[in-house]
């Protein structure tokens, strides 16, 4: 296929409506998001690259099915973020594997911020810091992982953490707010 | 990753995958805005005839020295109010699957719901499909007489003076009745007003095993339109 650079400049909504018309068009979709939606996958899940990268596809393709569903009152990232949650989830619950938050996928940054973040005591060791932020992550409960990864990790607004698991803004302030609990006395142990 | 994006376009491409049609969300929309107008269109006729039993239930006056908890549980019209909960789950529930119900808390939509089929059921029971709906059921819906005969069976003290039942047969002079524990009563009382199958309470004394002279009678919930004059005992 022959890559058209100015398609890169066109918007989300655009390059959909391009898709519909000519399905060749995803491709530039394809690319924009999916090193976003890689990390997104291995950060919630903390599935290997390779089963990341599987369950990606099955993102897209999902994406590519129900691209006349995508409502234009929310942001296409935050649409395509709530179908990677659920496929992550639905994936979970077929395997029903415990999935751990890699600690590669914990850059000293993330770990720093968060740190800061939650009151956390940030004197530690780089690596001892990263090590405990990581195992404390990984213990929460996948309803405070999801929001923390979400706000502090993906760096998402309150509207769409609500979008990206269909839960009220109210509701999504009482997880994080609960997540910053369970996560400080993870942390603690 | 560099070749992934061709990877998925040539997946979709082999397997002939297609976007399915604006149609089919649309119409799981509409579909899903149809089952919550059905589940508060139906949660407003459990209000009309809950409202029903409420504004007319005559055994109130007719139980005075039954316990508040006593006419409490008679009193309350169980089966309409499980309806209505019932219905407003199915509210809630096909609400919050909409397009934008998640941005909702569910406290809001179950009030909503609620506040929804209450008004639905007050406009109902002014035209009158309460009382025709308490009626029907009791008629026809097996369950909700059973339930019904449960409650009453609380109120049937022959020997304190209280009865209730329901009418199994009208003469010029009596009216007999079997009450919710299944035994039946002669009442020598004017029979103009009532019919069979129709639901009373009793207030007198028993004279014997199947008789029960009646100091007062009424029917179970008063019809709507002029009440009928009190019906009392003549010897």
């Amino acid at each position: 296929m022959v890559i058209n650079e100015d398609k890169f400049e066109k918007s989300d909504i655009e390059l959909v409506r391009m898709t519909l018309f000519d399905q060749e068009n995803f491709l530039y979709l394809v690319q924009r998001y999916e090193k976003k939606l890689l990390r997104f996958i291995q950060r919630i899940s903390g599935l290997s690259s390779d089963d990341a990268q599987d369950l990606l596809q099955e993102v897209f393709i999902k994406v590519y099915q129900n691209l006349n569903d995508f409502d234009q009152s929310l942001k296409f990232s935050s649409w395509l973020y709530r179908i990677t949650h659920n496929q992550v989830i639905s994936n979970y619950r077929k395997n029903k594997s415990r999935p751990q938050l890699s600690l590669f996928d914990l850059d000293w940054e993330s770990c720093e911020q968060l740190a800061s973040d939650f009151d956390i005591n940030q004197s530690l060791d780089q690596g001892i810091l990263k090590e405990k932020m990581s195992r404390a992550l990984d213990s929460l409960d996948l309803k405070y992982k999801e929001v923390i990864i979400l706000k502090y990790l993906e760096d998402r607004s309150y509207e769409e953490i609500s979008d990206i698991i269909k839960k009220p803004v109210s509701t999504v302030g009482t997880l994080l707010r609960r997540a910053k609990k369970s996560l400080q006395k993870e942390f603690k142990k | 990753m560099e070749n992934s994006g061709q990877e998925i376009l040539d997946k979709i491409k082999e397997q002939n995958i297609q976007p399915k049609k604006r149609w089919e969300f649309l119409f799981k929309n509409y579909l899903l805005w149809l089952a919550f107008g059905l589940a508060i269109f139906f949660g407003g006729l459990a209000s009309s005839a809950t409202i029903f039993i409420f504004q007319h239930a005559t055994w109130v006056e007719m139980a005075p020295g039954f316990s508040p908890l006593k006419r409490l549980w008679v009193n309350l019209p169980l089966f309409w109010l499980l309806s209505l909960s019932l219905f407003c789950f199915l509210a809630w529930y096909d609400f919050k699957n909409t397009k934008r119900g998640y941005k909702y808390h569910p406290l809001v939509i179950v009030l909503f719901s609620i506040v929804l089929s209450m008004l639905l059921g007050v406009a109902m029971y002014s035209l009158g499909l309460g009382q025709k709906l308490e009626e029907a059921f009791f008629r026809r819906v097996p369950l909700y007489k059973q339930m019904f005969r449960q409650g009453g069976r609380m109120l049937v003290e022959p020997d304190k003076g209280h009865l209730a039942g329901i009418i199994t047969n009208v003469d010029s002079s009596a009216i007999t009745v079997e009450d919710f524990l299944g035994r039946s009563w002669i009442i020598s009382t004017s029979t103009d007003e009532f019919q069979i199958g129709q639901r009373v309470m009793l207030i007198g004394q028993m004279s014997d095993d199947d008789h029960f002279i009646c100091e007062n009678i009424k029917p179970w919930v008063q019809r709507v339109g002029p009440p009928p004059p009190p019906m009392f005992f003549q010897p």
